[in-house]
């Protein structure tokens, strides 16, 4: 017989799928801070409940490869994520009856999702928000790949972390001697400003990010094909549509891989990260519990 | 024919549109100070909500240059192996 409650049992199941970490966010604390139409209850009318999933982004060794590329093409996570999510969707609605969707960050319209993955994993005790672009550090794990599954049973909600992961000691150590962080010395996309050990703002440039961890993607597609037309030299255009970076961005649209998540140079000196990295050290089972 | 704006009307909001949207993320401490939606910003211009959403996915690559794309895998390639150069800071966005 299982004596574990409902959202164990969850839990439980998110990791033997795979999962590193779980989350679980009452869908009415989302809501008080996303807009109408980017909630959970419009992706899922009657919604009550998210589970957040979250693993690690890569390898281990692709934190340490000579090539920034790695970590774009060698997703960790990112694999298995969505079939943790739409095996726990399953769980809802085949074995409790209540309906569910999964979902893993799909844009609504331009770079806009139809839900913030950073939101819901704040809001489901996962971690707090970092200078580094407002993404969500978890206190154990560090950097997490998130998704989540959206649900009309109601379960308990997990408690948000009472102190906040960013900024780490040595950040503020850092801060009170040369005015700045790991994070916001490795990219012009970042800004903020440390007061009294805490974040006092923060400033995040999500388009010169997007140039960087979406590097060859559907954005960079469409400026280059924009230059390409308006090209009126044929030995220029020639060149153009033959040119490596065209060539990659085709190739990563036509394969679906190194289209996000290209560029962690933010985090490759993060003092909470560079001790988790390990896939193998976070992927791990409650005692007790078999894979 | 696609259904598109005109290019006066994508002229005359493109700054307004784009700079309520989320293009950049501010937060007091760690809460963020939220960005319009593409309803509220049309509630604030007198347009509807898929003329701003049309003018917001327009404006977002517009607004960015091709050179950011293109410098960004030297960029990062310097900075993963813990360079930094002049060639960087020429991909800085005016704001900052």
């Amino acid at each position: 017989m299982n004596t574990q409650g409902i959202e164990e049992q969850i839990k439980t199941k998110a990791r033997r799928l795979g999962a590193a970490a779980v989350g679980i966010a009452d869908v009415s604390a989302i809501n008080a801070y996303a807009p109408e139409g980017y909630r959970p209850d419009n992706l899922l009318q009657g919604a009550r409940s998210v589970i957040v999933v979250a693993g690690a982004p890569t390898f281990a060794g692709a934190w340490k490869g000579t090539n920034a590329r790695y970590m774009g093409i060698m997703p960790n996570f990112p694999t298995v994520r969505r079939a943790v999510t739409t095996n726990l969707a399953n769980f809802f609605e085949v074995e409790h009856g209540y309906e569910a969707v999964q979902y893993d960050a799909a844009l609504e319209s331009g770079f806009t999702p139809f839900l913030s993955l950073k939101l819901c994993a704040e809001m489901a005790g996962l971690g707090t928000r970092a200078l580094a672009g407002g993404v969500v550090l978890n206190g154990s794990y560090g950097l997490l790949s998130l998704a989540a599954v959206i649900t009309t049973m109601p379960l308990k909600a997990d408690q948000r972390p009472d102190r906040q992961v960013c900024p780490h000691p040595a950040c503020v150590r850092m801060w009170e001697k040369r005015r700045t962080t790991p994070c916001l010395s490795s990219c012009e996309a970042l800004a903020g400003e440390l007061e009294a050990g805490q974040i006092k703002w923060m400033r995040y440039n999500r388009q010169l990010c997007a140039t960087r961890c979406q590097n060859t993607s559907v954005g960079a597609f469409q400026k280059m094909l924009c230059e390409i037309i308006n090209e009126l030299n044929p030995e220029k255009r020639k060149l153009l549509i033959f040119s490596d970076f065209f060539g990659r961005t085709i190739r990563a649209i036509a394969f679906g891989s190194e289209l996000v998540a290209q560029c962690w140079s933010c985090l490759k000196s993060c003092p909470v990260c560079r001790p988790n990295r390990s896939a193998a050290k976070i992927i791990q089972l409650p005692k007790g519990v078999e894979a | 024919m696609i259904n598109t704006i005109s290019p006066d009307i994508y002229e005359r909001f493109k700054e307004k549109v784009y700079n309520s949207s989320l293009w950049v993320q501010e937060y007091q401490g760690i809460v963020q100070k939220r960005p319009l939606t593409d309803r509220e910003i049309g509630l604030s211009l007198g347009l509807d909500e898929k003329t701003v959403r049309e003018i917001r996915c327009v404006a977002e690559l517009d607004f960015t240059p091709l050179e950011w794309w293109l410098a960004a895998d030297s960029v990062k390639q310097k900075r993963w192996r813990g360079k930094k150069s002049q060639e960087d800071k020429a991909v800085e966005h005016p704001g900052y």
